[in-house]
């Protein structure tokens, strides 16, 4: 009986708190009242007056009025709701009785309730949305579901032209096309296919000699060590990694945080290698899969640790915690099973057999795991001096952490009686999604929230110190008067209770019952202050027992310990990472908590230590048992789920998991053998980035909406065989390239007919009767480039580099920075993944933009130039055309191309011309020491250009060349006079200039710098000099007559010391007319330091760079034939 | 509604690409194909090979075009278009409302500007945008906008992609997405903010799980130079005769090669060398303000904002379907503090090139298709701000409880007040709309349903307004 009363109040307690806790105007909130308004308003109206009817039983009419389907799709006759439009709406016609029709035919409804339904039809008739599907129906669609089924093992079936199977793939590719009809296409050249077996297994095209001989080889076996030497190659880890850092939304960055926090990984680029190296060591996939959701547990080795990039390396969505597990759920169940899971964030799965119940059970697993990170290199091979600073700066993290949970918890600790009076105002505390700025002296709403998770659960478990709060809470809607009296009677019944139901102090308390709501808090809020200002006052009433924790001596106090004190109380902030735990902080805390992690982040990156790093999850102590989010809503707490598997793989037999949060089970119920999916969804995805097009075409998503495998058994036959061979990837990759499917050319079958019937029946070359030409992605583009030029750094792993600014990195794609906050325009033209969203496919769209990329980037141009460069000692033009078109088209060029070359090359206009009168070459931007005589010693130019200035590297000041910068309106000298900042004009042709400069040094700071104008071809060479402090100075030279190739530097370097010493420099040149000549005769060429200044390097441009720049803008070079 | 999974079509690409020309003339051919009822088949195509190609949507919209004068930072609706007399009443009273903000705020703050009813529509509008006003009878205020959250971040994500956490398809992407766009020579989805990004930065503006050629182009309206302005859009060193050579080169090779090999992707890949070749010039024009009158120039405005509209003005003209133009880098219109001077500097930039604007598309005839919409992410509180130390700050909190847009143009009912907030400015309470019914009006106005626009991913059909969106009817003409 008993039992039966706390769950009333339980079930009244849930229904007060769901209605409470909602920010009213939020969007939830707006769809929140439709709903009350339609369960609590016009749910019971059908249910009273019409079901009877028009329910699951009888269907008069054929309506029902319990499913929307049935309300607007409308019965026998006609709509039976429109939504917003009341007027035309049968519904509200019938039951106002207007044009014959009369519902419910016997008695009217009374007036309010018309009221009711003509206001539900006309805010919108809001229907909840979860009973779009009826449960059962998809349960028997999926029972039926071909990728549920377990995986089939069959050979490969007979075919009729025996011939031209390989291997075992053929057959099973042949049977589809005799059957409909179709007949494969011829071989592939073999310049053809070593093109396309290189890009396929290493990305990288071969090169010109290894075609030669692989055309010229008579070896029957030429293929096939061609094809082991590639699977051998570094390169194919590199190739194949990128395909699964799609899928793993790889970046370097962590999308949009707060300033206050780094917005680089420290781990990034060692999860990028550690999937590299597992590829090109053919590890079994099934480990890959285990290690990256569970390597805490699973790893071996401390290396593979950085597996766990893969859940890690997310987005942060601004801290907020559900939509952080809401990537890792999605990223585990789309990337490895092809399920979307995520669909049943807010409701059961429309179309998949995946309820919202097993949702928030792989919620529950990655909520009872933290964040951690650490190094992962053995401290010998790091540097102490790095190390020292590292632990230092971590040290003094870890115990401003330990000092702010202490700060918070007592203060919590000292308003207890605050928070519990929260509890009756939860509508003030919104979730936390609600970005609120807190002062220490806040109530923080987290910490609310956890207080109420602390209540509810001890009334569930009828813990005796809450047994009677619940017993009051529930009371709370009564008039006052009333309350006053059933509150006497609950207290009493409590007094006279036994110890083991309500707590002897408690019952103390209740001897001045609560006369209104707010002093139920008060009463409870007043007995746990007097206990901490009991312990304030006697710190020795804690002491600690045997295993070290303290605890009270006197039981009575002791068994409301951990209320307030210890791991678990809810005063205390969760020891934990600060990225876990910001929102139980005053902003004060939490940004300068964040600025010390930053320190530690940005020492582990930018030190040049190569630290590797791995950021893991661990369990926590005590994993969490998670509820149900009703439609989503984090504060809308539903039943409780175990943690386990989804039901729909798991079976009958499914148990939760036992294992801490279950992760690694998780882990193992994905590659088990038994699990139809993972298998199936590996070799397609191998299978799709080999043919540009999975046997399935949805290859995140095996759901029911996904269309049918275009080879059903093949599927099947590969996948378990991958099982079979300890899920080796070399095995399955030689299985693809190694048969006739895969060997064939691009043109079709040779007999016309047949090649009619094929685009006819099979545009889409769904059952492969040719090789569809692939085009380049974004990196095997610029890889091949790199690779004709002979540029390419072959240099496997380490860390990031910026690839599209000046200096332009030489290596490979794969280990450019994606910094997915600034992702550059370029790599999302060329139809790059998307590193915020697991992409299963990337698009492959055409467009304007990606030509301009072959015409006008200075990268292009840069490599254009490097081409020509490198064929510039072949005198002979028909030579130096054929070595281009070697090096980029791995072929020698026809006769008629190459006479198109010679006439191209020897009528190319001078590379200056009228329309770009540029007047920009003439400026190079360098450092170094001015000498005594003016001279320039050890002249270097600037390594790196930010496309707004010339400087010593990518971050600045620069390691080796400190403070030096030149941009377009001035600059900063070097960090000593060896490294003044020069920017140097050469003459063109041989003239006379007149120099005009305007100068300013403005910081009252230092002591200002040094400036020089000097000249190279004669004395004396100083033109004019000045030391500038917080002043201007104006800088001109009358004439200077200058030869072609004469250089005048303007040279600003460091006073006595270096501080404060940034300038401003506009200067101008002028040509003029010589002394004692015409006027007439000077061209006027003006050089203005700021006008001249491009965002882009200057290059030379001829015609042997615009032909190398053909070459690599050809679809030739762009497409895999 | 395109798969992009799927391959070419039957149709040979070289023979639409020979009808097709350039830029505009696309749509004739569009409307030929359509009236064949053969572009279902081209459609998927031509989503590979000529993404932003124009087409039809659902059903003939009445705008053809967007411009967005996105306000970042989120302005003062009682300072701008939502007047509340009653703010003075209650001046420096606390107010009984309990709403949760960012920060704290105190007793009510009455608009320091003074309002004045504009055109026969009689609407009350702030000095601050007066000359905008002075167009109010082409304009459909909604007062009754509200958020999800009181932080620029998430309600960013919400009014320009529809979703306020996740990362989704912004609207611009959408809509270029659906339609396509008329001049293939110019982007199609520009987004131009001066001096450097906003908050979120080029999410904003993000194609999502969409192409990326759906992407915004940003550009930065600070810099005059072409080169600047858009990536790679000219040759650093050689002419534009030389390039052409090139490309004739490049063009004969490329031909040369397609015939050799069935693929309408080669075709594609010649066709967009031309676009591109084009794109350079016509980008100069669009871009280049030398052909119009100083006092065309002056009535836009001195400065960037100015520059920033005509600019759109002209790419608006030349077929760019979706046009943004954000106030400046960061949050500019954030005032927590001093918003009387902050204010009226911010309006002052912007008020004069819309009015201008407005005049223009007018004149032009191009307002009855071309969609205008102003506003910011939220709104502000119409309390005052406290200081940590509970000093009045003389600014405003951000409040997404109530706030103000307006439409004007493009099918809009022009003169038209729709819902409103409650008696102080605090809360939307008539007529109360969501974001996501802004964009499904949105969506109306350029001819689709809403609910009907979508793009399979991950197994979803997903659209910009997910399971929301309501077109209020009420705004439109």
């Amino acid at each position: 009986m008993k039992n039966a009363v706390i769950s009333w109040w339980l079930r009244r307690i849930v229904l007060l708190v769901s209605f409470a806790i909602l920010p009213p105007t939020s969007l939830h909130a707006a769809d929140d009242e439709a709903e009350r308004f339609f369960e609590n308003h016009v749910r019971p109206i059908f249910a009273e007056h019409c079901s009877s009817c028009h329910g699951p039983d009888k269907q008069f009419g054929g309506l029902r009025l319990d499913s929307w389907q049935s309300l607007s799709e409308g019965s026998d006759s006609a709509p039976v709701v429109i939504a917003s439009n009341a007027e035309d709406s049968l519904l509200i016609q019938a039951v106002r009785r207007m044009d014959g029709v009369e519902m419910p035919p016997d008695n009217p409804l009374p007036e309010k309730d018309v009221q009711t339904l003509v206001h539900w039809v006309k805010t919108g008739a809001f229907w909840p949305k979860s009973e779009v599907t009826p449960e059962s129906e998809s349960q028997e669609r999926a029972k039926n579901h071909w990728a549920f089924q377990a995986i089939k093992q069959s050979g490969p079936p007979p075919v009729q032209q025996t011939d031209w199977p390989i291997n075992a793939v053929d057959p099973f590719v042949l049977a589809r096309l005799e059957s409909a009809g179709l007949a494969p296409s011829p071989p592939a050249s073999r310049a053809a296919l070593i093109r396309r077996v290189s890009f396929v297994l290493t990305g990288l095209p071969p090169t010109v000699d290894q075609v030669q001989e692989f055309v010229l080889s008579t070896d029957p076996d030429a293929y096939s060590r061609l094809v082991e030497d590639l699977l051998a190659s570094p390169h194919y880890g590199e190739k194949w990694a990128r395909h699964w850092l799609d899928v793993a939304r790889y970046s370097d960055s962590k999308g949009y945080v707060y300033a206050r926090e780094e917005r680089f990984w420290t781990h990034a680029s060692a999860y990028r290698d550690w999937v590299v190296k597992f590829f090109n060591d053919d590890r079994p996939i099934n480990d890959f899969l285990v290690l990256q959701i569970a390597a805490d547990q699973a790893a071996k080795s401390e290396y593979d640790l950085a597996a766990m990039g893969f859940l890690t390396l997310g987005r942060r969505f601004l801290g907020v915690k559900h939509d952080i597990i809401d990537d890792r759920i999605d990223m585990v169940c789309r990337g490895m099973m092809g399920l979307t899971v995520g669909c049943a964030r807010c409701h059961d799965h429309k179309f998949d057999p995946i309820p919202i119940k097993d949702y928030y059970s792989l919620y529950g697993v990655f909520d009872s795991s933290i964040e951690r990170e650490r190094s992962i290199e053995s401290t010998d091979q790091l540097d102490p001096a790095y190390l020292a600073e590292l632990t230092k700066r971590e040290q003094a993290l870890a115990e401003r952490l330990a000092a702010v949970r202490k700060e918070t918890a007592d203060r919590v600790r000292g308003r207890v009686g605050d928070y519990l009076a929260a509890q009756f105002e939860l509508e003030k505390y919104p979730g936390d999604t609600f970005g609120q700025l807190f002062q220490e002296t806040d109530i923080i709403p987290t910490i609310v929230r956890r207080w109420e998770e602390y209540i509810r659960s001890a009334g569930e478990h009828q813990d005796p110190v809450w047994t009677v709060w619940h017993q009051l809470v529930a009371i709370t809607d009564l008039p006052p008067a009333h309350f006053a009296a059933e509150a006497k009677q609950i207290c009493q019944a409590a007094i006279q209770a036994k110890s083991t139901e309500v707590h002897p102090l408690v019952a103390t308390a209740l001897k001045t019952p609560p006369r209104n709501p707010s002093e139920i808090a008060k009463l409870y809020g007043d007995l746990f202050a007097s206990i901490v200002q009991k312990v304030s006052a006697d710190p020795a009433l804690l002491s600690p027992n045997e295993s070290g924790d303290p605890v009270f001596l006197d039981s009575t106090l002791e068994s409301l310990r951990p209320i307030l004190y210890g791991n678990d109380s809810p005063c205390e902030v969760p020891d934990e990472p600060i990225v876990e735990i910001e929102l139980y902080l005053d902003i004060g805390s939490c940004e300068q908590l964040w600025k010390m992690q930053g320190e530690v982040d940005r020492w582990a990156i930018s030190s040049g230590a190569s630290d590797r790093r791995a950021r893991v999850l661990v369990d926590r102590a005590k994993p969490t048992a998670p509820r149900v989010f009703k439609r989503g809503n984090s504060l809308r707490k539903d039943a409780i789920v175990p943690r386990q598997f989804l039901a729909m793989l798991a079976g009958d037999s499914r148990q939760p998991f036992a294992n801490g949060s279950g992760r690694l089970e998780l882990a193992n119920e994905i590659v088990s053998p038994d699990n139809p999916l993972t298998s199936r969804i590996f070799v397609n995805r191998i299978w799709g980035n080999c043919f540009g097009k999975g046997l399935v075409d949805t290859p995140s998503d095996f759901g029911l909406r996904a269309s049918p495998p275009s080879h059903p058994e093949l599927l099947d036959w590969l996948a378990s065989r991958f099982m079979d061979q300890n899920w080796s990837m070399k095995d399955l990759h030689r299985q693809i390239v190694m048969s006739a499917s895969f060997r064939q050319a691009d043109s079709g079958p040779s007999d016309s007919d047949m090649l009619a019937r094929a685009r006819e029946i099979d545009p889409t070359n769904a059952l492969r009767w040719r090789w569809s030409p692939h085009r380049l992605t974004i990196e095997e583009l610029r890889d091949s480039i790199l690779k004709a030029t002979a540029t390419l750094d072959r240099s496997i792993g380490g860390k990031s580099v910026d690839l599209w600014n000046a200096p332009f990195p030489k290596r490979r794609t794969i280990y450019g920075t994606v910094d997915r906050q600034f992702l550059p325009g370029l790599l999302r033209v060329f139809d790059f993944a998307n590193p915020d969203l697991h992409i299963a496919q990337r698009a492959d769209t055409t467009t304007p933009q990606q030509s301009l990329f072959f015409l006008n980037h200075p990268w292009t141009l840069q490599q254009a130039s490097v081409l020509a460069d490198k064929t510039s000692e072949i005198e002979d033009a028909r030579n130096r055309i054929a070595k281009m078109f070697q090096m980029v088209l791995l072929r020698e060029p026809t006769g008629e191309e190459l006479a198109d070359a010679i006439a191209f090359v020897s009528h190319a206009e001078p590379k200056q011309n009228e329309d770009t009168e540029s007047t920009t070459q003439q400026w190079s931007y360098g450092y170094g020491a001015m000498n005594d005589d003016g001279s320039i010693r050890q002249f270097n130019l600037l390594p790196h250009f930010t496309g707004q200035s010339w400087q010593g590297g990518a971050t600045f000041p620069d390691a080796a060349l400190g403070w030096i910068q030149i941009d377009a309106t001035g600059g900063h000298p070097g960090n000593d006079r060896d490294h003044a900042a020069i920017r140097r004009w050469i003459a063109p042709a041989e003239m006379v200039v007149k120099i005009e400069s305007h100068f300013v040094h403005e910081p009252p700071q230092g002591d200002g710098v040094r400036v020089f104008i000097a000249r190279s071809n004669n004395t004396p060479r100083i033109l004019t000099q000045a030391s500038v402090h917080q002043s201007k100075a104006e800088l001109n030279v009358e004439t200077v007559r200058v030869a072609k190739g004469d250089t005048i530097d303007f040279v600003v370097d460091i006073n006595t010391g270096l501080s404060y010493d940034q300038f401003l420099w506009r200067l101008k040149l002028a040509e003029v007319a010589p002394p004692n000549q015409d006027e007439g005769t000077a061209k006027n060429s003006v050089w203005d330091s700021v006008e001249d200044f491009e965002s882009v390097p200057p290059e030379q441009v001829d015609a042997w760079q615009q032909l190398a720049q053909v070459l690599m803008g050809t679809n030739e070079f762009l497409f895999v034939p | 509604m395109f798969d992009f999974n799927n391959n070419p079509s039957a149709i040979s690409r070289r023979q639409m690409l020979g009808h097709t020309g350039m830029g505009l003339g696309t749509i004739g051919l569009m409307q030929l194909l359509r009236d064949e009822g053969a572009l279902v088949a081209a459609d998927n195509s031509l989503s590979r090979t000529q993404p932003i190609a124009a087409r039809g949507p659902h059903f003939a919209g009445r705008a053809k075009r967007v411009i967005h004068f996105f306000l970042n930072g989120g302005p003062s609706h009682v300072d701008t278009f939502d007047y509340k007399p009653a703010l003075a009443k209650y001046a420096g009273q606390t107010l009984p409302t309990t709403l949760a903000t960012e920060r704290k705020t105190g007793a009510a703050f009455p608009s320091p500007f003074k309002f004045r009813k504009y055109g026969e529509s009689g609407i009350e509008v702030s000095e601050i945008f007066s000359r905008t006003a002075e167009h109010i009878d082409d304009i459909a205020v909604i007062r009754s906008m509200y958020a999800q959250v009181p932080n620029h971040e998430p309600s960013l994500m919400l009014m320009n992609c529809g979703d306020s956490a996740q990362p989704r398809p912004s609207v611009g992407a959408w809509v270029l997405y659906g339609m396509g766009t008329e001049n293939q020579n110019l982007p199609g989805f520009i987004s131009m903010c001066p001096g450097g990004l906003p908050i979120k930065d080029t999410e904003n503006w993000q194609a999502g799980f969409l192409p990326g050629a759906y992407q915004g182009t940003y550009i930065d309206s600070h810099h005059k130079l072409l080169s600047k302005l858009i990536e790679n859009i000219e040759h650093p060193h050689i002419s534009a005769s030389a390039q052409r050579r090139q490309l004739d080169l490049l063009n004969r090779w490329n031909q040369r090669h397609s015939e050799a090999h069935q693929d309408e992707r080669l075709d594609a890949r010649i066709h967009s060398y031309e676009l591109a070749f084009r794109m350079q010039q016509d980008a100069r024009e669009a871009f280049d303000l030398a052909d119009e009158t100083q006092s065309t120039i002056d009535r836009y405005g001195p400065g960037v904002h100015g520059r920033q509209t005509l600019i759109a003005r002209r790419l608006l003209e030349r077929g760019v379907r979706y046009v943004q133009l954000w106030h400046g880098a960061g949050q500019p219109w954030d005032n927590h503090e001093s918003i009387e001077s902050n204010h009226r500097q911010l309006a002052g930039e912007l008020d004069p090139a819309i009015g201008a604007l407005l005049t223009d598309l007018k004149q032009r005839g191009m307002l009855e298709d071309t969609l205008v919409l102003w506003g910011g992410e939220f709104g502000r509180t119409p309390t005052v701000e406290l200081g940590g130390d509970g000093s009045a700050k003389q600014g405003r909190d951000h409040n997404h409880y109530g706030f103000t847009v307006w439409m004007a143009g493009g099918g809009i009912k022009g003169g038209t007040v729709y819902g409103a907030t409650d008696e102080l400015g605090f809360r939307a309470e008539e007529n109360p709309v969501s974001v996501h019914d802004l964009h499904a009006t949105m969506l109306h106005l350029l001819g689709f349903d809403h609910e009907q626009l979508t793009y399979r991913y991950a197994g979803r059909d997903f659209r910009l307004t997910d399971v929301h969106g309501r077109v209020i009817r009420e705004i439109i003409a």
